[in-house]
């Protein structure tokens, strides 16, 4: 019983790809066997975050294509059990797919894997279509800032017009201290527009440019806060029931040490 | 059918007239208009405003007319206007029909024809637009950056956030409502207003400091927002 993610957010920069590389690598930790697809062709990135670009070799459009097969082109990520990851092309752009070929691929895909996370390109055109095409299910992923809950909320229209079921919202980079202050929009800001389940907040955490620009995924970091959010996103995505994490910083604390006594 | 043609169809400012033969018998009147409109399905390529002329019609059979014309051209009617209204007589003159009473300056009326009001059970998202001939309901949410353009009057039971215009087809007696208005944006005929969102907030969102001192926010009431010589007017319910 495999499960089809897209991971979206309509708005750039807001952490579509470092959520998609966080939320496969955790998962693979669950040792579920994932793999990753990156549909943002001509601009991708997915493999730059996981630290996997020197490795490529085939990608998605070789293997619509029929340049290859599908076995070629994924990358098995050495670091975690049953982790793959499938590039974009780089030298293509988002015409060079249609929906029915990615819907075909995600099918393939199916077979082999647990939970296909598609990484979706921001934008609501041909890349957008592409990208859902095969999803079973959605994570609309935004920050608390009008514009991308704005953009959060069309997508949600476009992907229940596609009959994606019941997308889950994924907010990224809280930060509480400016919540607490009234200067940002807190999670019940944003559930009141959007309206969708929650499937977990992040919060907003320095370590994650750093792990990004390393290439290794945060969650895997036990020390890290924004990695412990991703770590309970996916054990719920997995069905499990984990109350949405505490992001007070003070109490943050005292978690990772709890943390760290706990290892 | 006899020569006499019993109906005539012409079309001058955007309004199509339909002239009536005033003794012929209703039947077929009836018989005529299905015959021509369905001849001249081309001519009627888009949404319509319509006026008979030449025959006092009840509501009955002036609904009948209408529905007849509907059927055969797929095509709604906006519009029935009164007569007299907005048609320059010169024009009518040249054309050879049946008499036509004119009174050049009756006062201008658009009979907005209260048909059918569409329900949407489900909120509008950024992006989603609602256009109706009638009057549109919404079950849920407005979202900034949603549209809802009604010839009639627009409520929506839960928060207008985005834009919403009632009377889009020029009638201002139309009215907007909603359980929380804050819409980005309101219209209602021509004008063009907003409603001043209460101190320190958005149309969805928080600007800052805005919850600090939620407590002092009013809360936000059903209101109902009309026209009044020519400026939008809020009431609470």
């Amino acid at each position: 019983m495999s499960e089809v993610y897209v991971v979206t957010s309509g708005k750039g920069g807001v952490g579509k790809t470092t959520s998609t590389a966080n939320l496969g690598a955790g998962l693979a930790l669950l040792e579920k066997r994932v793999v990753l697809v990156d549909a943002d062709i001509g601009l991708r990135n997915l493999d730059v975050v996981m630290g996997l670009e020197n490795r490529i070799v085939f990608d998605i459009i070789d293997i619509i294509q029929g340049n290859c097969r599908l076995k070629q082109a994924l990358i098995r990520d050495k670091r975690y059990p049953n982790l793959h990851l499938l590039p974009a092309a780089q030298t293509k752009d988002k015409d060079a797919v249609t929906p029915e070929q990615m819907k075909k691929l995600c099918d393939e895909l199916r077979e082999e894997f647990d939970y296909i996370l598609i990484d979706c390109p921001a934008g609501i055109e041909q890349g957008f279509r592409n990208a859902i095409a095969g999803a079973d299910k959605a994570i609309v992923v935004t920050t608390p800032e009008v514009s991308a809950v704005r953009d959060a909320d069309r997508i949600i229209g476009l992907l229940e017009a596609a009959e994606i079921e019941s997308p889950m919202l994924l907010l990224n980079r809280v930060r509480i201290n400016m919540v607490k202050r009234g200067d940002m929009m807190a999670l019940e800001d944003v559930t009141e527009i959007l309206a969708i389940d929650v499937l977990g907040v992040v919060p907003d955490d320095e370590g994650i440019v750093i792990s990004t620009n390393k290439g290794e995924p945060c969650v895997a970091d036990s020390a890290s806060f924004a990695g412990q959010a991703f770590r309970d996103i996916c054990r719920r995505m997995t069905g499990e029931n984990v109350p949405l994490m505490d992001l007070d910083p003070d109490k943050g604390f005292f978690a990772k040490f709890k943390n760290m006594f706990r290892k | 059918m006899a020569t006499k043609q019993i109906v005539t169809i012409k079309g001058q400012n955007g309004v199509l007239g339909i002239v009536l033969d005033p003794k012929a018998d209703f039947e077929d009147i009836k018989e005529s208009l299905r015959k021509k409109t369905s001849q001249g399905r081309d001519f009627f390529n888009t949404d319509m405003k319509i006026m008979f002329k030449g025959r006092e019609l009840d509501e009955y059979s002036e609904k009948v007319l209408i529905d007849i014309i509907t059927e055969e051209t797929d095509r709604e009617i906006i519009f029935v206007q009164d007569e007299g209204y907005a048609a320059p007589p010169r024009v009518q003159r040249t054309q050879e029909q049946a008499p036509e009473p004119e009174p050049p300056t009756s006062p201008s009326r658009l009979k907005y024809r209260e048909t059918a009001t569409a329900y949407y059970h489900t909120g509008l998202r950024s992006g989603q637009s609602v256009k109706h001939k009638g009057s549109v309901v919404v079950i849920g949410d407005a979202n900034p950056g949603s549209e809802i353009v009604a010839d009639g009057n627009v409520i929506v039971l839960g928060a207008l956030k985005g834009m919403a215009h009632a009377g889009a087809a020029g009638d201002s007696s139309c009215f907007v409502s909603a359980l929380t208005l804050q819409p980005t944006q309101l219209r209602i005929a021509k004008t063009i207003s907003y409603v001043p969102a209460p101190a320190g907030e958005r149309a969805g969102s928080k600007k800052a400091g805005a919850s600090a001192d939620k407590a002092a926010e009013n809360p936000h009431k059903p209101a109902y927002a009309y026209i009044k010589e020519g400026q939008v007017f809020v009431m609470p319910l």
